[in-house]
């Protein structure tokens, strides 16, 4: 399997903390607000989209509610798959992580 | 609770659905919604909109952008291929795009042209219930009047419930004296509800009280700009005609160019009652009537109501109705008489979309016929693509994306050169278009629809066919060029062909009719006569200041007129009468007041009895007509006849004119009476000898300035006023000229191209030809041949195709010219002569070349 990109990983793990509440909107919510910058819809919904399709996400609609016009929300939630490629991501994230602070430690700047 | 979305980003949501796959639309559209009305709490509803629309701009990218990655690759190498092969063949391309770019930029600038033709009024936001009051009345047959009886439209307001509002306008031309500045305007009487009813918004002044007070008076910008320069005009005092103070009591602001007003200022009806505007008895019309419907009217019903409104009333004529006209329809109406706004000609729409239309359409033809061509040379490249395992969907993606390229390029080209060529088109239609046009929405969305649709069209063959080759007889050499491909070809270049006879044909048939009308002999003697409009001061002092004048050897005659031809103040009515008339049949009559001898000066042919003349004494119960006149009246002997008008009034025909054209050769002669009554002329005319004219003319100005006050000699020659009233059908004549010489360029364009293709494929068969023996002309002749057999059967499709079409243009026109003969042989002759030149240029240069060099390779 590929790795993740950075973005995708970010969007994935933004669901698995979402759970039944993740929809574009709260997504992109949680995203900015923890990232400091506003995300774009494009920014989420095209990664969304190509991880459906890749089998990383599963997505079901929920209720209608009025304040959406009556349009139902698409809510995602991760796979098997996804689940075993943030591990995986993990995995190599933090093995490199660990490498790189045993020389190295952060708050020097340069 | 916030109901912003469901109204504001209307059309965002519609674009979203339109390009969003379906699976996606309703969850996407809705979280849209939902951050949108976050956004309008935080930032307010202009912020949320910008917003709202940023954030589709950037799905739209970041979709674009996906799809491109994964296609990547693949794009690049298209993208490779497509310059490669540009490149390759420079000459090619360029005569291939440019042709194409030239066509688009017809249809732009058309496309604009016709947009501001039917955008007259749209601009008024109650247009849609505002009607214009038409007036038909029957004399000898229906005319139809654009005027109205004074008492009309309040009538109308107050007997037809449905008419909610109505006002009444008449045209005023003042003389404006400000300072000792004077200024000649138009403008109109008119009454204050004008301003609730159309959208013309004050700048100055409060448009319920301006026009209150019978002295006062509101001007556009424009003109208060030039009276008042940079001064605040409001309540400003201003003199008209020399007699009246005027306060501006408003300033208006300018008058959109598409509406069909024509005014600088707006005065009181109740002052139009001061100069004879007749606003309360129904025997006469001046008055333009406007009515606004109520919401829920229905024009046909109040049709129905007002078309025999006029009977019960005390009009002049047994026979007068009336009808709605839509506003948004005043602007292209025509064959209306007394239509004080001048306006477009609804035919001219249809001429120039179908000119537009057939011009991209060679563009078009003309883009696929070499697209086809030349793709043919690249059916190796398409056998090699399927061997290394291209589907065929994926060949097709190639060529068509290839052809919308192409297309792009074009657009930019067109493009930019529309912007260049703008202030050219803008003197040519009399527009004042600005290259703002260019990035309105409807014209960008307009243009991507022209890009894709040629690009997909000129595609579509060479995609499907070349993908269609099988790769294996393809690579052995054998390439499919049969037959019948370029039989194709060949149907295409014949319609470009005939297209282009047709718009040569039409535009030399609009231009001789221009020219004969110009021409022909109109009765009298148009050169050499100066008009001059008549004033008081003139009026007042007439003997003397003709007699100064006269004494110039240079000025042959001088006459008063109350109106010229080309100058329709005719005071037209049907109450004629005379012996043996048919009680039944009303005829309308022109009449015409004169002073002696003008009839003299315009070079007019007394064939009966004799002119109006001194020896005879009182002379104003005595009446010349004209020849039509004399026919309409069936008089054998005309003179001496006692004909009246009305009850009270006798006259006796006294002499019989040869008939002239007194109005313009749109119409036919109409019968004419002129009466004797020096104290009615409203014009001068002067007939001068050739010679010496620009001295006449000063001697003239001077004498003009010792009698006529601070007038100004504000002459006109005849033949310049004559010139005017064709101006029109040369307008679209020269501007059908113009795109004419472009589709026949741009045919021309195919043709050489087609041309060049087709010598590059029989290099061989010229190399053997040559090397066995052959002429150099008999190769020409060979190549020549060919492409001349396709331009003649298109002239012969074309011929009689063009016949017809302008054959019913010409209709209009009661006087008019014959379609000649020569006209079709010679375009004919002209477009073969294109041809052959444009082929035999490739031909002979092929046949020039050494055969060594063409046969050596093999």
């Amino acid at each position: 399997m590929d790795n993740l990109s950075r973005r995708e990983e970010q969007i994935l793990l933004a669901i698995g903390y979402l759970k039944e509440e993740a929809y574009l909107v709260a997504l992109r919510k949680h995203l900015s607000i923890i990232q400091g910058k506003e995300w774009s819809i494009g920014a989420i919904h095209i990664p969304l989209r190509r991880m459906e399709k890749q089998g990383l996400i599963h997505s079901s609609f929920g209720d209608s509610t009025a304040e959406r016009g009556g349009r139902r929300k698409k809510i995602y939630r991760l796979s098997s798959s996804g689940l075993a490629a943030l591990k995986e991501s993990k995995r190599v994230t933090d093995l490199l992580w660990k490498d790189f602070l045993k020389v190295t430690t952060l708050s020097e700047s340069g | 609770m916030n109901k912003m979305p469901q109204t504001q980003s209307k059309w965002g949501r519609k674009l979203l659905f339109f390009l969003l796959p379906d699976n996606e639309k309703e969850s996407l559209i809705g979280d849209f919604d939902e951050i949108f009305e976050e956004k309008a709490k935080e930032k307010g509803k202009f912020g949320a909109l910008i917003c709202y629309w940023t954030q589709i701009m950037i799905l739209i990218f970041s979709y674009i952008k996906e799809s491109i990655y994964w296609s990547l690759v693949m794009i690049r190498n298209y993208l490779k291929i497509a310059f490669r092969n540009m490149t390759r063949h420079k000459g090619f391309s360029f005569i291939n795009i440019s042709g194409l770019a030239i066509g688009m930029l017809c249809a732009f600038l058309i496309f604009f042209w016709v947009q501001h033709e039917l955008s007259y009024d749209r601009y008024n936001e109650k247009g849609e219930s505002l009607y214009r009051i038409l007036q038909h009345i029957r004399y000898s047959e229906v005319v139809t009047w654009a005027i109205n009886q004074g008492p009309l439209g309040p009538a109308l307001k107050e007997e037809i419930p449905e008419i909610v509002e109505q006002a009444r306008y008449s045209f005023a031309r003042w003389r404006i004296k400000h300072n000792d500045k004077v200024f000649v305007e138009i403008g109109g009487y008119t009454d204050p509800s004008l301003f609730k009813m159309f959208s013309l918004p004050f700048i100055k002044g409060d448009p319920d009280t301006a026009l209150a007070d019978p002295r006062s008076v509101v001007m556009t910008r424009e003109l208060a700009q030039k009276i008042f320069g940079n001064e605040d005009p409001l309540g400003k005092i201003v003199n008209v005609a020399d007699k009246y103070d005027f306060r501006v009591s408003g300033i208006l602001k300018d008058l959109p160019d598409n509406s069909h007003f024509r005014f600088e200022f707006l005065a009181n009806m109740d002052f139009g009652k001061e100069v004879g505007r007749t606003v309360d008895h129904w025997k006469n019309s001046h008055f333009t009537t406007y009515v606004q419907l109520a919401e829920n009217a229905s024009m046909e019903e109040v049709n129905a109501k007002i078309y025999n409104f006029l009977d019960a009333k005390p009009t002049l004529e047994d026979w007068e109705k009336l009808s709605l006209q839509p506003l948004f329809k005043i602007h292209l109406s025509s064959g209306i008489g007394y239509d004080s706004f001048g306006s477009g000609n609804a035919k001219y729409i249809v001429i120039f979309s179908a000119v537009a239309f057939f011009v991209l359409l060679i563009a078009c033809i003309n883009f696929m016929n070499l697209s086809t061509a030349r793709s043919l040379l690249r059916s190796r490249e398409v056998g090699l693509r399927k061997v290394v395992g291209a589907f065929r969907s994926q060949l097709i993606s190639q060529f068509m994306g290839e052809s919308v390229f192409h297309c792009l390029i074009a657009m930019v080209m067109a493009v930019s050169l529309g912007i260049l060529l703008l202030p050219a088109f803008n003197q040519l239609a009399r527009k004042e278009f600005t290259p703002g046009l260019f990035i309105r929405p409807d014209v960008l969305l307009g243009c991507l629809v022209i890009v894709v649709l040629t690009g997909i069209i000129a595609g579509i063959y060479p995609a499907f066919v070349l993908s269609g080759f099988r790769p294996a007889s393809v690579l052995k050499g054998s390439g499919g060029l049969s037959g019948r491909r370029s039989l194709f070809r060949r149907v295409l270049v014949v319609f470009q062909f005939c297209v282009s006879v047709v718009l040569i044909i039409g535009s030399l048939v609009i231009f001789s009719q221009v020219n004969f009308m110009q021409n022909k002999d109109l009765g009298y003697n148009q050169e050499n006569l100066i008009t001059l409009n008549l004033n008081s001061f003139i009026q007042k002092n007439y003997e003397a200041f003709k007699h100064e004048l006269m004494e110039n050897p240079n000025i042959v005659q001088v006459s008063r007129v109350s109106g010229l031809p080309t100058y329709g103040y005719y005071f037209s009515n049907s109450r004629w009468n005379w012996e043996g008339k048919d009680p039944e049949k009303d005829v309308l009559f022109r009449a015409n007041y004169v002073d002696y001898g003008y009839l003299d000066t315009l070079g007019a042919q007394i064939i009966r009895g004799r002119n109006f003349s001194k020896d005879y004494g009182d002379e104003s119960s005595n009446i010349i007509i004209n020849e039509t006149s004399q026919k309409v009246m069936g008089f054998e002997n005309p003179l001496g006849k006692r004909v009246t008008l009305g009850e009270e009034n006798e006259f006796h025909i006294i002499g019989v004119v040869k008939d002239f054209h007194f109005v313009s050769l749109h119409t036919q002669i109409e019968p004419l009476i002129h009466l004797f009554n020096p104290d009615r002329c409203s014009a001068v005319v002067a007939r001068i000898s050739s010679e010496n004219t620009p001295q006449t003319l000063q001697f003239m100005e001077g004498t003009w300035k010792k009698y006529a006050g601070d007038y100004e000699f504000d002459f006109r020659f005849m033949d310049d006023r004559l010139d005017a009233l064709y101006s029109g059908e040369q307008r679209v004549g020269r501007i059908i000229n113009v795109f004419t010489a472009l589709s026949v360029f741009i045919s021309c364009l195919g043709l050489f191209g087609l041309a060049s293709f087709m010598v590059v494929r029989k290099t061989k068969e010229i190399g053997i030809r040559k090397v066995l023996g052959a002429s150099m002309s008999g190769i020409v002749l060979l190549l020549t041949k060919e492409y001349s057999k396709w331009v003649i059967a298109a002239n012969m499709i074309a011929w009689p195709l063009s016949y017809f079409i302008l054959n019913q243009w010409l209709q209009q026109f009661p006087y008019r010219t014959n379609i000649k003969f020569w006209i079709f042989l010679g375009t004919g002759l002209v477009t073969l002569g294109i041809a052959v030149l444009t082929v035999s240029y490739q031909s002979i240069r092929a046949a020039l070349s050494n055969p060594a060099d063409s046969l050596r390779n093999e």
